[in-house]
């Protein structure tokens, strides 16, 4: 394998490498090199293709056709299943159980990525900017632990931490102070918080290299003229970043969408289903119900909240 | 031109290339079955749970068993293949999945006996016909004949069940007021206690009911199907073949558990809320007596004993044990309800009838007497629960000896259909009652819009 790519490298270069053409008939030379160029380039992209489609287009497109369908994990139609058009999605979207739970995504969305990643990492990047390096590196390395630290290590922290019997209530509890466990009484703040303290360091590390790229001069012609720290913030610093921005909230809105390791591992979705979001409702019904081609319907509708919430960024940051 | 040739060879290179490892990838990803045979010596694969080091005593009675078979198949490895997981939903569906395909399914299969008749249905078992012949099928109570069956014909062995009953703290009831030998009568006596106890001991949980969809079929088995069968209402007709949308029994039942809320009658929501509830209730609140009444199943004392997940001799002192009353106490007075577990023959084993042979030796009566008073379970068959094996096993837990005579009458489940699905919204129900989010008329309306719902019409009525 390795030395039949190493070969293949080299063809590329031999074939489309630049030549000694002499002037004439450049044009139609040029596009017969770019033509080679593009083959080149598609038959070193195939084996990959080829495989991304087996491994990731197969099962999407399974996915879907599986949505529409009455297949059950078990039961009499576990094997023998039939197509049932939309009836999945309709039974979805009168379902209150559904309705709730996309409600708790958008909160979980809102509350630990938007406030709790994009906005609080950008604040944290900023204000990091003003200090000396030494307390950039303490503060950096701190943040960045929370992100090392795998998923579920971080959720059964937050379980120590907030739980019946965790640290929280033993502290408040020895000064004196009641506590009844906020993972019940308020499950989804419970969430945001331990979703925002894990993922802030992602958002914090896009925007500081960011920053890095402003040029000092612009913002220091900005202070001369009197431009306040706010307006140098929106006026000067927004607009410049506005790429980084862009990949942020995209990356950070997919992975919140489809986060389920934090919300199964800290409140399994409950109680009852007070922080039931698309992902555990998805896996409940698939795997719990054993109702299959009914959390794949949960799926598809996954997929299309995330496609649509992209677009919808792109396009609002194209406009501004 | 030549350079053209030459990355047109190329390219069929790298083209082969992706054909190959594709068809790797494809070859890896369908080898790994799991019974075969090769050169006379066979392997026979058994699927079960293991969820710690309580589930060892399965692993010992599968390894006696294997060291039994092996006596008349000498050539016949059995290898033991577990699903590791602590959670009993989980295990289903990886044991169905499995189930689905030839190259990934076990001979053996450790199968809960509510979900017997739903994967026969399915198609992921074999028949076994030839079980009406066995001596110790033979054996059994005509329950556990009943509850693998599916269209006339066994699909599993039953080897182990339960009972439900009320585990009741002494001391704690004396302390109330109530007699140190409580019998409950009626639904309200129970009502009576746990409010007496309330009054008098803030600090405990007067009453401990399954409820919520933490532990899915527990609440649905013990907080609530148990329950409605000391009724006169079911959740299904056996006359009519009808799932029952409501009825005077549902009522009754569903206002008992909002009382228990109204009141604040039983554990808090983040004591049921917690995955590991059980646990937590036999091994840590009851040890420590913060629990003074509890409806649970016929294993918890045997958690107790020593070298078990908590040995706490005091404990067969400290708690006794109460049937279950029918609701208003009308005969036969008590009401029970039992799961257990069966060993079953995926459709997709490579070898069923060496898979059957192995399951007739794992379930010969000293085997599973064993097996049985070690771990807690309730003996299926008359041969088992007399053998003095098992006797002798439970001689040091009396509260279990109490209930083994409960077997022998006991009800199960009508878990086809559209039962799974049924039961999780009883136990999502019940967790909403808990949550003071339905009233007793509420849930009642939520029960019945999920029966007509899931069981589809014309399968409903009342």
């Amino acid at each position: 394998m390795p030395s039949t790519d190493s070969t293949v490298v080299e063809s590329r270069v031999d074939s489309v490498g630049p030549r000694a053409d002499g002037g004439r008939n450049r044009h139609g030379k040029s596009k017969a090199r770019r033509r080679r160029q593009l083959l080149a380039g598609a038959v070193m992209l195939a084996p990959f293709t080829v495989l991304v489609g087996v491994l990731l287009g197969w099962p999407i497109v399974w996915t879907f056709l599986l949505s529409f369908t009455n297949e059950t994990l078990t039961g009499p139609t576990a094997l023998h299943h039939k197509y049932i058009g939309f009836g999945n999605f309709t039974n979805l979207l009168t379902s209150s159980d559904f309705i709730s739970s996309l409600w708790h995504s958008i909160e979980y969305l809102v509350g630990s990525a938007w406030i709790g990643q994009v906005v609080l990492g950008f604040v944290l990047a900023l204000l990091l900017r003003r200090c000396s390096r030494r307390v950039q590196a303490i503060v950096g390395a701190v943040v960045i632990m929370s992100w090392i630290v795998p998923e579920v290590i971080a959720a059964f922290m937050w379980f120590a931490l907030l739980g019946q019997g965790g640290v929280l209530q033993e502290a408040l509890h020895s000064v004196g102070i009641g506590y009844s466990t906020i993972l019940t009484s308020h499950p989804i703040l419970a969430l945001n918080l331990a979703n925002a303290w894990r993922g802030v360091a992602f958002s914090m590390m896009l925007y500081m290299a960011a920053l890095a790229a402003i040029p000092r001069e612009l913002l220091e012609a900005a202070m001369l003229d009197g431009a306040s720290a706010w307006r140098r913030v929106f006026s000067i610093i927004l607009p410049l970043i506005k790429g980084s921005i862009l990949v942020d909230v995209v990356l950070v809105t997919l992975a919140t969408l489809n986060d389920f390791t934090l919300i199964f591992t800290l409140t399994g979705g409950g109680p009852g289903n007070a922080s039931q979001v698309l992902s555990t409702y998805m896996y409940q019904q698939g795997f719990v119900n054993y109702q299959i081609a009914y959390g794949t319907a949960v799926s598809v509708i996954l997929l299309l909240v995330g496609v649509v919430l992209s677009v919808f960024y792109v396009r609002a940051l194209r406009r501004s | 031109m030549k350079s053209f040739r030459t990355a047109s060879r190329r390219r069929t290179t790298i083209g082969l290339t992706g054909v190959a490892l594709v068809a790797a990838l494809a070859a890896s990803a369908c080898s790994g079955s799991s019974g075969g045979s090769s050169g006379g010596k066979q392997t026979l694969t058994i699927t079960g749970q293991y969820s710690g080091p309580s589930s060892n005593t399965l692993v010992n009675w599968w390894k006696a068993a294997a060291v039994e078979f092996k006596k008349t198949h000498p050539n016949v490895t059995v290898k033991i293949n577990n699903i590791v997981t602590t959670s009993e939903s989980t295990y289903y569906s990886k044991l169905d999945l499995l189930e689905r395909s030839s190259s990934t399914s076990p001979n053996v299969v450790y199968e809960d006996s509510f979900l017997v008749q739903s994967d026969a249905a399915a198609g992921y078992l074999a028949a076994m016909p030839q079980l009406k012949n066995f001596s110790e099928w033979k054996a059994l109570y005509p329950t556990f004949q009943k509850v693998t069956e599916y269209n006339g014909t066994p699909y599993a062995m039953m080897t182990e069940t339960d009972v439900q009953q009320i585990y009741f703290d002494k001391s704690l009831l004396v302390k109330a007021g109530l007699p140190a030998n409580w019998k409950p009568t009626t639904l309200n006596s129970i009502l009576t206690a746990a409010e007496a106890i309330k009054a008098k001991e803030p600090g405990v949980i007067p009453l401990w009911v399954y409820t919520g969809t933490p532990l899915g079929e527990a609440s649905s088995f013990r907080g609530f199907q148990v329950l409605l069968l000391g009724t006169n209402s079911r959740l299904y007709d056996q006359q009519t073949g009808k799932w029952e949308t409501g009825g005077p029994g549902f009522n009754q039942v569903f206002n008992f558990l909002a009382t228990l809320h109204k009141d604040g009658l039983e554990e808090p929501t983040s004591d049921w809320s917690n995955p590991n509830a059980g646990t937590v209730l036999n091994t840590q609140l009851m040890p420590s007596q913060k629990v003074a009444m509890a409806i649970d199943g016929s294993w918890v004392s045997t958690q107790w004993l020593p070298g078990q997940a908590k040995p706490w001799s005091a404990g067969f002192d400290t708690y006794s044990v109460a049937d279950l009353p029918t609701a208003n106490g009308q005969a036969p007075g008590v009401t029970n309800l039992s799961g257990g577990w069966s060993l079953a023959i995926p459709a997709k084993s490579s070898n069923q009838s060496l898979a059957y042979q192995f399951i007739q030796t794992a379930n010969s009566p000293a085997l599973l007497a064993k097996y049985d008073a070690v771990s807690g379970q309730l003996p299926v068959e008359g041969n088992v629960a007399k053998n003095s094996i098992f006797t002798s096993g439970i001689s040091s837990d009396p509260l279990f000896q109490e209930a083994v005579k409960y077997a022998a009458t006991t009800n199960y489940r009508p878990s086809f259909g559209p039962y799974n699905q049924l039961s999780t919204d009883i136990a999502a129900v019940t967790g909403q009652i808990s949550l003071g989010q339905l009233t007793a008329a509420q849930a009642e309306k939520t029960w019945a819009a999920d029966v007509r719902k899931e069981a589809g019409a014309g399968k409903t009525e009342g």
